[in-house]
């Protein structure tokens, strides 16, 4: 036996005949004996029947007119959009066609915006450090000279280890090796220049007055032993010199720059400690033993 | 032939390309879609907007009916989609007002479709008639959206449980809990006037 609350759950059903069988005998068994829920289910049926009697609301007369210029405005739309994209088979070949010049024109533009973005890009102390940074030429010059600091150049551009680690090492120079340089042997004197050369180095000394160039030229030739004892120790270390910084307002020499595989660095660090003072900073090295490195040997201690 | 049989012939000529079979289509549903989507949004413009769309939609779609359903129970379920979606647009609520079922149409020419026609020789009877069905329309508005689709299917389109689900698509046992929320939540409503 259902109690009224179950059965008034079923009335909305009950009144469209959609229980089954056994729930409408039920239902009909309980409305019978309980007036509460009839009285609920003829409430509801008053209800069904108020609301299908609103009137129904016609759409208006002319309806299909209306209608008809919808769809014709709809059509035009359509017709617009169809020549838009339609007949295909022309279309979507000038589209690609447009897609690709488009692709084309992105990719040759693009290249040209970054280079300038990448230069300004630079920091300061970079861009510095380039403007003052001369780099050795081990083409022939080099090998007149005999010496491999005799020739210094301007660059553009950096070396390739700019990339790579740098080792930044301190060098205090010692006193007896400053001495050499400050007399010089005859042996290590600068080889002779033939004189053409001479006679051009000359009037160009003539014509001009002394320049940043002159005062690093001037500084090499004041210290030439110490810079080849450097010199060795990469060479024997199986390094490359790279550069020789100087400073811009003395036109000193500040710093050497070298490459050197990075299974040599101990022993070029105790070639240079031959010649000095070596601060080194601690070595956690991560490159394979032939992997260059890149070492910067900051000179101290220079008068 | 049942009205569902001369729906299939007139869709089957409009598939062979005879435009003028969709009108006769129009013709014979118009109005119940209309009123339909009247009795969804309360507002007579609204209505014509929703109902036209309706047929805008089936036309384009017409094209690819099956005819395994039939076509008053595929119609209403596009105006019963078409009123959903108008109803959630934003322009529909900023517009939105209280729907006065004296004059709901604009055309002066033609007798109002809201007239009521019940035969009472009363001009008092036909008043009090009047602002009763006012009431349940106003209770019908306050409705949400799920369940007045379901009791105006059922209690004004008089459309079974089946089709129903099928139009709404609901399963056929929340179609009937919801006819049910929504018939007892009305008849709270309505208490005194029905």
């Amino acid at each position: 036996m259902m109690d009224c609350s179950e059965i008034r759950m079923l009335l909305s059903e009950y009144l469209d005949d959609a229980l089954d069988e056994k729930a409408k005998a039920l239902a009909e068994e309980h409305l019978r004996t309980c007036a509460a829920c009839q009285k609920e289910l003829d409430s509801l049926k008053a209800l069904v029947k108020g609301i299908g009697s609103l009137e129904s609301v016609k759409a208006p007369a002319d309806f299909l007119d209306q209608l008809h210029k919808r769809m014709e405005r709809r059509s035009k739309i359509s017709e617009i959009w169809e020549w838009l994209f339609y007949p295909l088979r022309v279309k979507i070949p000038l589209q690609l066609a447009g897609a690709a010049v488009m692709a084309f024109l992105i990719f040759s533009i693009l290249p040209m915006q970054q280079a300038p973005l990448r230069l300004y890009s630079k920091s300061e102390p970079e861009k510095k450090a380039e403007e003052k940074t001369y780099y050795v030429d081990e083409s022939k010059e080099m090998k007149a000279a005999g010496r491999s600091e005799a020739l210094v150049q301007k660059a553009a551009t950096h070396g390739q280890a700019k990339d790579k680690e740098t080792r930044d090492v301190a060098l205090k120079l010692k006193k007896q090796v400053l001495a050499k340089a400050a007399a010089p042997e005859p042996s290590a004197a600068p080889a002779p220049a033939s004189p053409a050369v001479l006679e051009m180095q000359r009037q160009k000394l003539a014509t001009r007055a002394p320049t940043q160039e002159d005062k690093k030229e001037d500084a090499l030739e004041k210290e030439p032993e110490s810079f080849f004892s450097i010199t060795k120790a990469i060479e024997a270390a199986k390094g490359k010199l790279l550069s020789i910084d100087y400073n811009q307002q003395t036109g000193r020499p500040e710093s050497i720059q070298a490459e050197v595989p990075a299974g040599q660095i101990s022993f070029l660090y105790e070639k240079l400690k031959e010649l000095g003072d070596l601060q080194v900073p601690p070595e956690t090295r991560t490159e394979k033993d032939s992997d260059l490195v890149h070492v910067r040997i900051r000179l101290l201690g220079l008068p | 032939m049942t009205s569902s049989g001369e729906d299939a012939l007139l869709i089957k000529a409009f598939q062979r390309g005879d435009k003028r079979a969709f009108d006769q289509l129009v013709i014979r549903h118009k109005d119940k879609i209309f009123n339909l989507c009247y009795r969804f949004l309360g507002d007579y413009e609204e209505a014509n907007d929703s109902a036209q769309e309706a047929f805008v939609k089936a036309y384009g779609s017409l094209k690819t009916f099956r005819l395994e359903s039939a076509f008053a129970t595929w119609l209403y379920r596009i105006a019963v989609n078409t009123c959903k979606n108008k109803l959630g647009s934003s322009a529909y609520k900023a517009k939105r007002k209280t729907v006065s079922l004296d004059n709901p149409g604009n055309n002066k020419e033609e007798p109002s479709p809201m007239e009521i026609q019940n035969g009472s020789p009363s001009p008092l009877a036909r008043m009090e008639e009047k602002e009763r069905m006012r009431l349940v329309q106003t209770a019908m508005d306050t409705l949400p959206t799920e369940f007045k689709t379901v009791v105006a299917l059922r209690d004004m389109e008089g459309l079974s449980y089946e089709d129903i689900a099928e139009i709404t698509g609901l399963n056929l046992g929340t179609v009937k809990s919801r006819i049910a929320r929504a018939r007892t939540d009305l008849r709270n409503k309505l208490r005194g006037v029905l």
